[in-house]
């Protein structure tokens, strides 16, 4: 009697736990989460405002001198990116192309048809969208679903007997799903998936690679949260080219390479 | 007077009648309607803990970006004055696009795709040929002690340094350690062999080679040591095509 007891109380208290107290934090958690994300990106926003001697929204624009102080932009950018010597990626998001870029040479140009876009974009006054895009972005993090070497270690053989079998063969069965994301500074991400959905369908090293990214970014707001500050809101622009493209992009960044925008 | 206690301590907690201690659940005879709404409750209660990180992850930015202040609307401006700031605006314009335009070599170059393995021949910036090479394999060699070697095809600009008719591969190290054989002293018999390397090379620097291959079955794959294989055909118009000091990019 006193066993069945105990039992129905512990069971009361899991059912208090879960069915009340735990989902009233989760809905507390989410609606501090989404204020303080919408601080976050006021700030942002507000960062990308505040740039120094810039005369702000008192000039009035037409469309016609909005879309030349984009490509002005644009143009100024890449001109500063050719004085590097790295390789690096020129992304017109308003004229769907992506260009590799050596020194000023375009060495790959890809059209896109599909790209989804953060709101975020859309929010720049002209002066402060020419203060922020007429310059190139430093690449900080760069991190895919595939390796960026695809280095592989053979020990050198004993003799030439050992040598004739150990012939390595290039393995063109395998299909890699081609998925991965740059960041730049400004807190700026920009995301390369391939447009091929049938092609590689989603993999293991995949889904392994979105779980590590999407982590990363929980763990980073959710402890920003818990400190009381305000989480880091990274806008975002994810580009469907090609997988072969993706990957070849992907191979031929530098880790701290530059990139030119243009939305 | 005091307060009767009916309930002795330990006993167990009676719920209402027709509720469970937490009010969620219905007890003893429960109407079809308090079935559907403790499932309804149950439900709510599920899909709040599995949307909990989805929504962290996109509901909460997106919602938050509807708070974004909006960008300045196109205005009309006094027309004299637009037209004059645009004017200045397709002049700086030209400028940066002659800047850029420059930078492109104007004679022959050649582009290298390391990860597809293939190329693209440029003159007078037009695409003249393309076709499939072969490239570094990417394999790291591990002889004895710390010698090692990674055949990888070297990325960024490079210049044709020389140009090379019937060349003769005078076979490093690496190519007998990979082979298990002896290394024999620097300018040994066995270091020459002829033909394989084709009819044509173009010297990179560092003994990068642009050269043909006996192996043309593997072009498109990446199997060589760092140097750039082509077929016969397309071998012969790159070495034909770029002069001594061309330009070739590798990415």
């Amino acid at each position: 009697m006193k066993d069945a007891t105990q039992l129905r109380n512990k069971r009361g208290w899991a059912g208090v736990l879960f069915l009340r107290v735990i989902p009233a934090l989760l809905v507390t958690w989410m609606l501090l989460y989404t204020l303080a994300m919408a601080v976050s990106v006021r700030n942002q926003a507000r960062h990308f405002r505040t740039t120094e001697g810039i005369p702000g929204d008192t000039l009035a624009w037409s469309q016609e001198e909005w879309q030349l102080i984009r490509d002005k932009s644009f143009l100024e950018a890449r001109v500063i990116m050719a004085g590097n010597d790295s390789i690096g990626l020129t992304i017109d998001v308003a004229d769907s192309v992506v260009r590799l870029e050596n020194k000023g040479v375009v060495l790959r140009e890809i059209r896109f048809s599909e790209a989804e876009i953060s709101r975020f974009f859309s929010s720049f006054t002209p002066a402060h969208y020419a203060a922020a895009f007429s310059r190139p972005f430093t690449i900080t993090e760069i991190e895919g679903s595939i390796v960026k070497e695809p280095i592989q270690v053979k020990k050198a053989p004993r003799d030439s007997t050992e040598a004739a079998q150990n012939i390595t063969q290039v393995d063109t069965s395998r299909v890699e799903f081609v998925e991965w994301h740059l960041q730049l500074d400004s807190s700026l991400v920009v995301s390369f998936v391939q447009a091929e959905r049938s092609f590689g369908t989603l993999d293991w090293p995949t889904l392994k690679y979105r779980i590590r990214r999407h982590l990363k970014t929980l763990e980073e707001t959710n402890r920003d949260l818990l400190h009381f500050r305000l989480p880091d809101y990274k806008p975002e622009v994810t580009i469907f080219i090609p997988a072969g493209e993706a990957k070849s992009f992907y191979r031929a960044l530098p880790p701290s390479g530059e990139i030119a925008l243009k939305f | 007077m005091t307060k009767q206690n009916s309930e002795p301590a330990g006993s167990p907690i009676i719920p209402p009648q027709g509720k469970d201690t937490l009010g969620l659940v219905e007890t003893g005879s429960t109407s079809e309607n308090g079935r559907w709404q403790k499932k309804m409750k149950v439900a709510a209660i599920v899909a709040l803990y599995v949307a909990f990180l989805p929504f962290l992850l996109v509901t909460a930015p997106a919602l938050s970006e509807l708070f974004l202040p909006r960008g300045s609307a196109p205005h009309k401006m006094n027309a004299g004055a637009d037209a004059a700031r645009i004017k200045r605006l397709n002049a700086e314009i030209t400028s940066l696009q002659k800047k850029i335009e420059r930078f492109t070599p104007g004679n022959a170059y050649l582009v290298v795709n390391t990860t597809e393995n293939r190329f693209a021949l440029y003159r007078n910036r037009q695409l003249v040929r393309e076709g499939l090479c072969s490239t570094g394999s990417y394999i790291s060699l591990e002889g004895e002690g710390d010698k090692k070697w990674v055949f990888k095809t070297p990325r960024g600009e490079f210049k044709v340094r020389g140009k090379i008719t019937d060349p003769v591969w005078r076979k490093p190290d690496w190519a007998f350690v990979e082979e298990g054989l002896p290394i024999p002293s620097a300018t040994h018999p066995s270091r020459y062999e002829r033909g394989v390397l084709g009819e044509y090379a173009l010297a990179l620097g560092d003994g990068y080679l642009i050269h043909g291959t006996l192996y043309q079955r593997f072009l498109g794959l990446p199997v060589t040591h760092g140097c750039i294989r082509m077929n016969d055909a397309d071998l012969r118009e790159v070495y034909e095509t770029l002069p001594v000091g061309a330009k070739v990019f590798i990415y």
